[in-house]
């Protein structure tokens, strides 16, 4: 107990946090504006008439044009973050406006966009700002140290995402068969000398007991200073390698400046003396800032409370598939937000009949209803199949007592296995409601993927 | 040191794109793409071409013909040419990138049912441009079919309305000039393109593969699978909908041009060269040379399901018309049998042939 206790009093360098604080805001802002200039705002949230919600979060949509300015406030607030400018309203104000973007479509889920939500929200409760911020400039304190276990929790956090990311891999799948990067690393066959070696079955099951070993190894490398400049080339290597690969957005440099918080806090303060002289070339500060030894965080009982809840929550949720009888990575049930990440290929085809009353019964176009991305990602995954059919029984019944039946025609493939019938072809899923019970209706696998 | 084998070996697959040369021999799977390509241009889409030009100059003459003398046996030669030209559209019509996608060649030539109404219309108030957008339903194909077969109850009193009122005659040389006209942008535009065609030989949305794989696709379950059978046969409304077959107005020859467009898929996904037994490189033989962790073979498995298809269709009336008015069970049956191909295609030979498609090129995790 004492040792807990002198563990939360011990200190560590401020600009640890100043750093991760920077580096963070400064993706952050390149993510959004990268974001706004591919003109996906209006691809993924302004052309598509119908959104996928997460269960629960049916009340959040897109706001029509207004998009536009949620964005523009996601923007501004994370480059407050940056300045270290209002630190702790700038970062609660990006977490609820990323977050609500996030929760606007299930289209569009990516572990990623997830990452970035649980990174923000512990932000909220770390003082990021203690030094090397604006905020100091304002209230004329500076702090040189902080809290450690600040700094752990975001170290955790990301040890956390690695961790669970190989465990995910263990699986015959990934081992067995090095699927499914054998599917996606025969496709790259345009890579110059890249393109032949990824041909190679060899290669296929080196990447991917590769990317297992590493995913698993990366935080301890990371944690230990005599291995810790290895982990970090594995790091850039490894993350510089998807990005050439995959389309994978900004989440390779987000891992990258990620890993450097391990790093020591000399490490820290010669990369802020670095911006400190960039800086003096463009202003010369004359303020008179006091430096104070110690930020002591207010409320640090509710703060540490909910800090270890939060951890409880992300040590749990990813083992919620548990829960579920059958093949995750065919039902899908509990797959998200567990840091399953690049598992599966799949694809999908659904085709849905309306039955009317009178026993005629039609075929829908879904391009009537959905853009082609939509209904890529709705053709294989069994919560966005009933939501959708829930749409088109609201929109062919008259009213809710003439109500119709809809029935769903659905293959899917799964890491190169032949397709199969994936949602069940004579249930009447306008009659079945929405739920995080176990869907019934999902046909099982006819196969086994053994492992976690 | 493991560690340091694997970080060693990584930076080797890394860097080696710099120091060794570039060479051709080393680019790709090993299996050549290129082939693919050349074989599409070279032994199926320029013969196709070049054989529905001929189809549709030898259509263009005998139109002439019958206007300068209209009669019924010049109107019966015409009707023959027609049937002839459009069973080699069906070759073609799958062709949609490039130049054909920019002026939307397929509504110019065979946008069906044709609009008899709208075409009646036209004819009395002598719109003779054709090429705008709008006239989709009252041009092409379609609406030769109802100015040869449907102005009128019998071959002599279709003859006699383009004896009496050259209206008529104006809006058949309209509707032929502009398939013409069209058809030599089309082809003119390819030959110009076709070895750009040929060269783009990557992976990514705009390489000609990807493209040619998502028409070929698009084309079989739209064009084929839909239009020929879906629609008519009520799959897409709470009623059938017999007036919108193919050849509508021609009445017998519905089954006829399925059947070819059947086999021109087929011929394509087997690389079969047009007018030889001769077949080259396609998705058959490039979906037998790829790994699949699947036992069975996915290129046999689709053959069986053409010639499935096949029998089914065989086994429906001449006239698609009347079997939907008669037995419409047997044509949803066929619809259901052309169905299972269409999964095969979009799930199974897209997951093994890992092509970009062309969706939103949003982010992946």
């Amino acid at each position: 107990m004492s040792k807990i206790f002198s563990y939360l009093q011990s200190n560590e360098d401020s600009s640890i946090l100043a750093v991760y604080r920077i580096f963070f805001g400064i993706l952050m802002f390149c993510s959004i504006i990268r974001f706004w200039l591919k003109g996906w705002i209006e691809e993924l949230y302004i052309i598509p008439s119908y959104h996928f919600s997460y269960f629960g979060f049916e009340w959040v949509e897109p706001l029509g044009n207004s998009t536009y300015f949620l964005f523009l406030i996601c923007a501004i607030s994370s480059f407050c973050v940056f300045l270290g400018l209002k630190y702790r309203f700038s970062i609660i104000i990006f977490f609820l406006s990323f977050t609500y973007i996030e929760l606007m479509d299930k289209t569009t889920y990516l572990n990623h966009y997830y990452f970035v939500s649980v990174l923000s929200f512990l932000l909220i409760f770390i003082p990021a700002n203690a030094s090397f911020s604006i905020d100091n400039l304002i209230s004329k304190k500076t702090y040189s140290t902080v809290p450690k276990w600040t700094i752990d929790s975001l170290k955790l956090l990301i040890s956390i995402v690695y961790i669970y990311a190989a465990i995910a891999k263990i699986n015959s799948d990934w081992i067995v068969d090095a699927m499914p990067l054998k599917i996606w690393l025969s496709s790259n066959y345009d890579l110059p000398i890249l393109g032949h070696l990824f041909q190679q079955e060899w290669v296929h099951y080196f990447m991917s007991w590769a990317g297992l070993l590493y995913d698993l190894s990366i935080p301890f490398l990371l944690f230990y200073s005599r291995t810790r400049i290895f982990g970090f080339l594995l790091v850039v290597i490894f993350h510089v390698l998807t990005k050439v690969l995959f389309p994978i957005g900004m989440f390779p440099y987000i891992m990258i400046f990620s890993a450097l918080i391990f790093f020591s806090a000399d490490f820290h303060r010669y990369i802020l003396n670095i911006l400190r002289k960039i800086l003096n070339n463009f202003i010369k500060l004359n303020s008179e800032i006091t430096t104070i030894g110690i930020y002591n965080i207010q409320y640090i009982k509710p703060t540490l409370i909910v800090i270890s809840l939060f951890f409880i929550l992300q040590f749990l949720i990813p083992f919620r598939y548990v829960l579920y009888p059958g093949e995750l990575l065919w039902h899908e049930q509990g797959y998200r937000f567990s840091w399953r990440v690049m598992l599966v290929e799949k694809t999908g085809i659904a085709n849905f009949k309306i039955v009317n009353n009178d026993n005629t019964s039609f075929y829908v176009d879904n391009a009537n209803f959905l853009t082609p991305f939509q209904e890529k990602q709705m053709s294989f995954q069994a919560d966005m199949i009933l939501e959708y059919a829930h749409l088109l029984g609201d929109y062919y019944s008259q009213d809710s007592a003439d109500k119709v039946q809809v029935f769903v025609d659905n293959y899917v493939s799964l890491n190169g296995r032949k397709s199969q019938r994936y949602v069940s072809s004579n249930v009447d899923l306008y009659s079945i409601k929405k739920s995080l019970k176990h869907k019934t209706w999902i046909i099982p696998l006819q196969d086994e993927i053994k492992g976690i | 040191m493991k560690k340091i084998i694997y970080l060693f070996t990584i930076s080797i697959l890394l860097f080696s794109c710099d120091t060794e040369n570039n060479d051709n021999d080393l680019f790709g799977d090993g299996y050549d793409r290129q082939s693919i390509l050349l074989n599409w241009a070279d032994n199926i889409i320029t013969p196709a071409y070049e054989n529905f030009n001929i189809s549709l100059s030898d259509l263009h003459q005998s139109v002439e013909e019958f206007v300068s003398n209209p009669n019924e046996s010049n109107l019966i030669k015409v009707s023959a040419d027609w049937l002839t030209a459009y069973m080699k559209w069906q070759y073609i019509e799958m062709f949609d990138f490039g130049y054909a996608e920019t002026i939307n060649y397929k509504n110019k030539m065979n946008v069906y049912p044709a609009d008899a109404d709208f075409i009646d219309v036209n004819i009395t108030s002598e719109i003779l441009d054709l090429n705008n957008n709008s006239y989709n339903d009252a041009r092409g194909f379609p609406a030769l079919d109802y100015m040869i077969h449907g102005l009128a109850e019998d071959v002599s009193s279709i003859v006699s309305l383009y004896q009496n009122d050259e209206r008529y005659i104006n809006y058949l040389v309209a509707i032929i000039d502009n398939m013409i006209y069209n058809t030599n942008l089309v082809i003119d535009a390819w030959s110009d393109s076709k070895n750009d065609f040929i060269d783009s030989n990557g992976n990514t949305a705009t390489s000609s593969l990807n493209i040619m794989t998502n028409d070929f696709i698009f084309f079989f379950e739209k064009g084929f699978r839909a239009n020929k059978f879906g629609i008519p046969a009520g799959v897409f409304s709470s009623n059938p909908i017999p007036n919108s077959v193919e050849a509508f107005y021609k009445k017998d020859v519905s089954k006829q041009l399925a059947l070819e467009a059947l086999q021109a898929c087929e011929d394509f996904f087997i690389g079969k060269h047009i007018d030889s037994e001769i077949s080259g490189p396609s998705f058959s033989s490039y979906l037998n040379y790829l790994p699949g962790s699947s036992d069975s073979n996915l290129s046999n498995d689709i053959l069986s399901q053409f010639s499935t298809s096949r029998t089914q269709i065989n086994s429906l009336d001449n006239n698609f018309f009347n079997q939907i008015e008669t037995n419409n069970i047997e044509m949803l049956y066929a619809y259901d049998a052309i169905q299972l191909l269409v999964v095969y295609f979009k799930v199974d030979m897209l997951q093994s042939l890992a092509v970009s498609v062309d969706y939103v090129d949003a982010d992946g995790d």
